[in-house]
């Protein structure tokens, strides 16, 4: 191949590596934007265990604010802020919810509303699951999630907390065969 | 051995080639989605991304280099790994800051990294790249709609999802005719994305079990849908009308092959609307009403047709790889029926019976589709030895 083509497809290859990257990274702010923040809140759980072919081994994490009391004329997808308040032992509670936002000084959390039954209506945050690596063991009794949470109400998960301390996990040990 | 003969093996030595070392790629990319999967908690999350962002450029930079030196079906190969890597990028960063697993949440990273290989295969110009994006295309278009009925916990209804099929294959038709009249050598791929989506289309609407399930009773669409909807078949509409008059001004399209895409584009129309008047019946439960089983005959009927009608379009287009697509939408369906009478004759000497005489059929017939197969791809290569001026 003559160089001047070569040089066009080197040129190619530069270019396609910075779009790619640019989506790759851009993504990557997008998903840290709630890390970059100082706002934290441990909120409670109930969690189960399923598996992701895909994505891998992870625990669904079903939150106390997960089901909270109607709001009048809220209807599924809508986006809602749900405000906490942090009780004695430091855990965030649900405190009240509202479809317009919160001023930035309150702490709160946006989420989507999956269904409304009656006086309840079951919401999502986008932080319903926690990936490890598979065969890991832990205790999920009284679990808690400690998150931090962007002046818009995004959230991601930091760590899994149990009795106040980042949980134990074990895990099997892996072989070749495992 | 004469030159030409020569020639000949040579080429397919090189197809070969390309087919082992796509392997290959696809190979390596699955190894590395099970290591993401296995989330190994020893190794940095960050590490991961950056591990694989550096192999997603490795892989490109070594296409890139094969290319340039003359082995372009190995350099098509590992662009190929390079899409699969920029995917597995995507879903790692999920992984990574633990983003919801919804049917959305998946369907967003799947558009993130389409519309990235999409672009990747057009300054390439790689026909390989552009095969994996529409086949992640393919994936999210069918995710995004079954999300929006995750998230409104809305009736499922098949009639959307034939409509979105057919609302695609539209739009792939448009930038079949859009390529064709630049003489792009996109225009065979989309051409075979279109037979796809055709056969797919009739395939899902031969079945007499979903034909009441297409626009179940009661049911109402939410506007997010409809919204999809409408913004995916202006988009259709614009490609197809667009490539319609690109390809017909340079005539590389005849007014009866115009004709036969609106034809069918309004049977369709006609055939999923009508299936409003089965809405509701239960097939499983007692006797099946006379308009269903006319519906489902035609359709089947249809399906027959569709099929033969694709691989007349592949012998005309000399595309080997259309006439395969529609025998193994052809075999796809004697399967299908003949399991689906196994289930409407029921009982186990029923099923004893159905199962000898059906092998015996498929025996029978998967001889003789072998033997019709060999003999189309035998004339489509004898055109094309010829020479044919085929547009």
């Amino acid at each position: 191949m003559e160089s001047k083509l070569k040089n066009k497809e080197y040129l190619k290859l530069a270019v396609i590596l910075v779009v790619l990257f640019l989506i790759l990274g851009g993504f990557l702010l997008y998903v840290s934007i709630p890390l970059l923040s100082t706002k934290t809140a441990v909120l409670a759980t109930q969690p189960v265990d399923p598996f992701d072919l895909i994505r891998g081994q992870y625990i669904v994490i079903r939150y106390e604010i997960g089901s909270i009391s109607s709001i009048e004329g809220a209807e599924v997808g809508d986006n809602v802020y749900v405000s906490l308040m942090e009780d004695a032992n430091g855990t965030s509670r649900y405190k009240s919810a509202s479809l317009d936002k919160p001023s930035k000084e309150n702490l709160f959390i946006k989420g989507q509303i999956k269904s409304i039954y009656g006086e309840k209506m079951q919401v999502e945050y986008g932080i319903e699951q926690y990936f490890f690596e598979r065969g890991a063991r832990f205790e999920t009794r009284g679990m808690e999630v400690k998150v931090k949470l962007s002046n818009s109400g995004g959230a991601r998960i930091v760590e899994l907390l149990q009795d106040g301390a980042p949980i134990r996990i074990t895990y099997e040990n892996k072989t070749l065969t495992s | 051995m004469t030159r030409n003969e020569e020639e000949v093996e040579l080429k397919q030595h090189i197809s070969f080639g390309a087919v082992v070392a796509t392997i290959g790629s696809i190979l390596i990319a699955l190894g590395i989605a099970w290591l993401i999967a296995l989330n190994w908690k020893d190794m940095p999350s960050a590490l991961k991304v950056l591990i694989l962002v550096i192999a997603t450029a490795g892989a490109y930079t070594a296409g890139v280099l094969f290319r340039t030196n003359d082995y372009e079906k190995i350099g098509g190969s590992l662009l190929v790994l390079g899409a699969l890597l920029y995917t597995l990028s995507i879903f790692l960063i999920a992984q990574t800051f633990n983003l919801a697993t919804s049917l959305q949440a998946n369907a967003l990273l799947l558009l993130l990294a389409w519309v990235g290989i999409l672009f990747v295969s057009y300054i390439f110009d790689s026909s390989s790249s552009l095969v994996i994006a529409l086949t992640e295309f393919l994936v999210w278009i069918s995710l995004q709609y079954f999300s929006f009925v995750e998230l409104f916990k809305g009736e499922f209804s098949i009639g959307i999802l034939t409509i979105i099929y057919l609302v695609v294959s539209m739009g792939l038709y448009g930038l079949t005719q859009i390529h064709k009249s630049r003489d792009h050598k996109f225009s065979g791929v989309y051409r075979y994305w279109t037979a796809f989506y055709v056969l797919l289309l009739t395939y899902i609407l031969s079945f007499q079990s979903f034909l009441p399930m297409l626009w179940p009773k009661g049911f109402e669409s939410t506007a997010n849908v409809l919204v999809f909807l409408i913004i995916i078949s202006l988009i259709a509409i614009v490609l197809a009308i667009v490539g319609i008059f690109m390809s017909l001004s340079k005539n590389k399209l005849s007014g009866k092959e115009v004709i036969g895409f609106i034809g069918l584009v309004f049977l369709y129309i006609l055939l999923i609307s009508l299936a409003s008047l089965v809405s509701g019946e239960s097939v499983f439960r007692g006797a099946i009403s006379g308009g269903l089983w006319a519906m489902w005959l035609f359709d089947n009927i249809l399906f027959i047709l569709v099929i033969l009608s694709v691989i007349g379009y592949g012998t005309r287009y000399q595309s080997a790889e259309i006439v395969n697509l529609a025998i193994m939408f052809f075999a796809l369906d004697i399967v299908t029926r003949y399991i689906g009478f196994v289930l409407d004759f029921g009982g186990q000497v029923g099923f004893a019976i159905m199962s000898i005489i059906g092998g015996i059929i498929l025996i029978i017939g998967g001889w003789g589709i072998e033997k019709w197969r060999r003999r189309l791809i035998e004339k489509t290569k004898e055109k094309s030895r010829q020479g044919y001026a085929i547009y």
